[in-house]
Parts: structure tokens; sequence; C-alpha cells
């Protein structure tokens, strides 16, 4: 059986918070902790429990960047992959580096390596893309199985349990196919200390753009990059309760009116502002209780809605409508300075 | 001090070390507790116990590892697959 090649690509890590550079032209990435890209983690182990399962035989992981991405394909390979290929780019190219230039390099290698799978994270968690593996399907006329969540050899084919609005969708393709990795697929194992250290005898080659045909031009020119609106400062959203009072009272006075209301005994600190769920717990167990409450009156809970604790990730402007929060919903008055424990 | 299970102990030792590199608490306070914890038991001499505790730390990396892996998944889910229910 064949071999499967799997990108990894290294993106800043899930856990940092994401700064832009003052003069909007990207993101600090200056002594910034770099990892392997969450979606590329589960392809890996996708690719490594093929190989367990003895579908196919050999796992190699590339990756494309400057001469860093050695660690990322360290971990790939401290993950289970076999040997690793290194595609240098580096300087103007890496930043001019998208999606099309990765897919043409991912089409050619798998010609060259006659890879007879291509597992791919759905999409990266810095530029949000989740175009590589389309484009790398079509630029080698492949099958594709987006999204997946469960992948299953057949023989000559393969079954993909995708992941779509709403549900599952079954597909059975040939191989050879791209896959992409979705969330659900499996779980990561840990690149732990001793596997990283037996991982450093494994082989990286090292691979120019040049070498493989692949023109590096990018089309795309980036404008500016900026954090989502309102993302500055992560606080509560609040919507407008019946009958309040306008002003600095708005959120105590709803706050007094719902737990009149509600069943239950009454939080503590409620008359205080609150900025986040997590702040001061009472927001939490506000919304609680009005979910406990609706059920009892079987209506719809009169919304309070702690915004997400989405970092601001990277998100060209072109994409800030999206994720601008609803109008309804008021930016809490108090915030963390009005607030004690 | 020519136990021969300290060759094991310092790999559990530098493997903890390592995870908790991640610790969302910062490394350093990791690093404090887990020297704290080994300490304790520096003066132990039974071979019984000794492998007990090192089977107690292979555990907590376990537990580690699971810890990492569910706040890893998360906050991708909090992230991008919040509108399902």
């Amino acid at each position: 059986m064949a071999r499967v090649l799997v990108g990894v690509k290294r993106v800043i890590d899930y856990a940092v918070k994401i700064r832009v550079k003052p003069d909007r032209s990207g993101v600090v990435t200056d002594g910034v902790k770099h990892s392997m890209n969450p979606f590329c983690e589960i392809a890996v182990e996708e690719a490594v429990k093929l190989k367990e399962k003895k579908v196919i035989k050999e796992v190699v992981a590339v990756s494309c960047g400057p001469q860093q991405v050695q660690e990322t394909i360290r971990t790939a390979l401290a993950m289970g992959a076999d040997r690793g290929i290194h595609v240098e780019v580096s300087g103007k190219d890496y930043e001019a580096l998208g999606p099309l230039q990765v897919s043409k390099i991912m089409a050619a290698l798998a010609k060259k390596e006659e890879a007879k799978m291509v597992i791919l994270g759905k999409q990266a968690i810095d530029d949000d893309c989740n175009q590589t593996g389309q484009m790398t399907a079509a630029l080698l006329d492949w099958p594709q199985g987006t999204f997946a969540s469960e992948v299953t050899v057949e023989g000559e084919k393969v079954k993909v349990v995708r992941e779509i609005d709403g549900g599952l969708e079954t597909i059975k393709i040939n191989l050879p196919a791209v896959l992409t990795a979705d969330l659900r697929l499996n779980t990561p194992r840990y690149a732990t200390l001793p596997n990283i250290m037996k991982a450093k005898k494994k082989k990286i080659a090292n691979v120019k753009p040049g070498d493989l045909g692949v023109d590096l031009t990018s089309r795309v020119e980036v404008l500016q990059q900026g954090a989502p609106e309102g993302t500055e400062r992560r606080t509560g959203g609040w919507t407008e309760p019946r009958n309040s009072p306008p002003g600095p009272l708005k959120c105590a006075v709803f706050c007094y009116h719902f737990f009149r209301s509600a069943p239950g005994p009454r939080p503590p600190s409620c008359s205080r502002a609150h900025s986040s769920r997590s702040a001061c717990g009472v927001g939490f167990r506000l919304n609680t209780a009005l979910k406990n409450n609706a059920r009892q009156t079987g209506g719809r809970p009169q919304t309070c809605q702690a915004e997400s604790s989405r970092p601001p990730n990277l998100i060209l402007d072109n994409h800030t409508a999206r994720t601008r929060r609803p109008d309804a919903l008021i930016p809490a008055r108090g915030t963390r300075d009005s607030q004690e424990g | 001090m020519a136990n021969p299970l300290r060759g094991e102990v310092v790999k559990l030792y530098k493997n903890l070390l390592f995870l908790g590199r991640e610790y969302p608490k910062g490394a350093d306070y990791f690093r404090d507790r887990l020297k704290t914890a080994f300490m304790k038991n520096r003066d132990e001499t039974d071979p019984e116990k000794i492998k007990q505790m090192i089977a107690r730390g292979e555990f907590v990396i376990k537990e580690l590892e699971a810890l990492y892996y569910l706040r890893k998944y998360r906050a991708l889910k909090k992230r991008y697959y919040e509108h399902d229910e």
C-alpha cells in the first residue's frame, strides 16, 4: 500500500492573544509562541491511525515556510509520521504564501511522491481560509472529502462522513483522494518528550518550490488587517429589558426585575453591573436561572447573553461584518474597573 | 544514591517538566509545584513505594495530556462551532 501526504502548518498558538501591528500590516509574530495548527494535528493523527491499521504504509509530513517550520514537522514526526518534507519558503514569498501557492506545492508533491491520499486540516486558525484542501483536489483532479468526521478506507474507495450544515453526509470516493479533517475526526495524541527525541532521528528532506516547478507569485494583496470590531475589550452584552429606565441603572434594574421573578435563591451581588460570566459569576447564574425560568413558564428566555470569549483572531477587514455583534446587544455598563473580586 | 529506580524517577521528572511548559497557569507555577512534590519524597527508599509513586506520576501525565486536549478542543469549539447547541 502506498503513502499518505499530510500538510502541517505552523501557526500562532491557539492560546496566545493575537495582537495587531500598529500599522495594521499584519499581526505580531515576533517572540510569540507558535505551534502546529490544531486541525493539522487532527490530520496527522488520522494518517497515523490509518498506518496503525495497516491501511497505508508511510506517512509523510509536509510544511512550507522558513527554517522554524521544521519544529512543526518534528512535532508531526513525534506523533508518528515517518518522514518530513520541508518546502523552503522565506522572506517576501512567505508573507505572500496563500492557500493557492500551498495547494500547488501539495499537488506537485503528491504527484512526485505518488501519494494515495492527501490529508489536510480543514483550515488554519491564523488565516481561516479553508481553501487549501479544496484547491489541492482541484489541481490534482482528485475527488475530495472535506470536513471529514469519520474516514474508512474500503479497498480502492474511501468512505467519508462529512460535517455539513445541520447534519452529516456520507460519501464514498475513489482513491487517490484529498481529505480535510474536521474537529471531531479524532483526538490527536500528544507529542511527548521521548517521542520528540526519537523523532530527531527521522529524516526531513529539504525542497525548494523551484524544484517542484511551482510559481509562488501571489495575486492577492492584503490591504490591512485588524481585530474584529468590539473585541478590544471582551465584555458581556445585555439585551434591553422592557420598561427599563435609561442610564447607568439599566443593568442593575434588569437584574433586580429578573431575579424577583426568577425561582430559586437570589444571587448575592446582582445589583452590581457585571461585565462577563466569569468575572463575578453572576452572569452565569443569571443565564442558568433564565433558562430554568423559561423552562418553567414555557416561554423563551429573555436573553441575557454573555459574549463568547473568542479571542480576536486574525481576521481581515472584510470579514468583520460576520463577527460584529447584533445590534440588539448593548455594551455592559460597568466594566472591570467597577468590580471587586 | 545508586538506587536502580533513580533513572526512572529522573525520566518522569523530565517528562513532567516538559509537559508543564504548556500548563495554563504558567510553566513557573507548574515547576515549583512539581519540584515540591518530588522533594517531599526525596528520602523514600522502599522500592515498592517508589514504584507506586512513579505510577502516580504517569497517571498525572495522562491527566495533563487529557487536560490540554480538552482545553484546545473547547477553545476551538467555542471559536468555530458556537452556533450548535
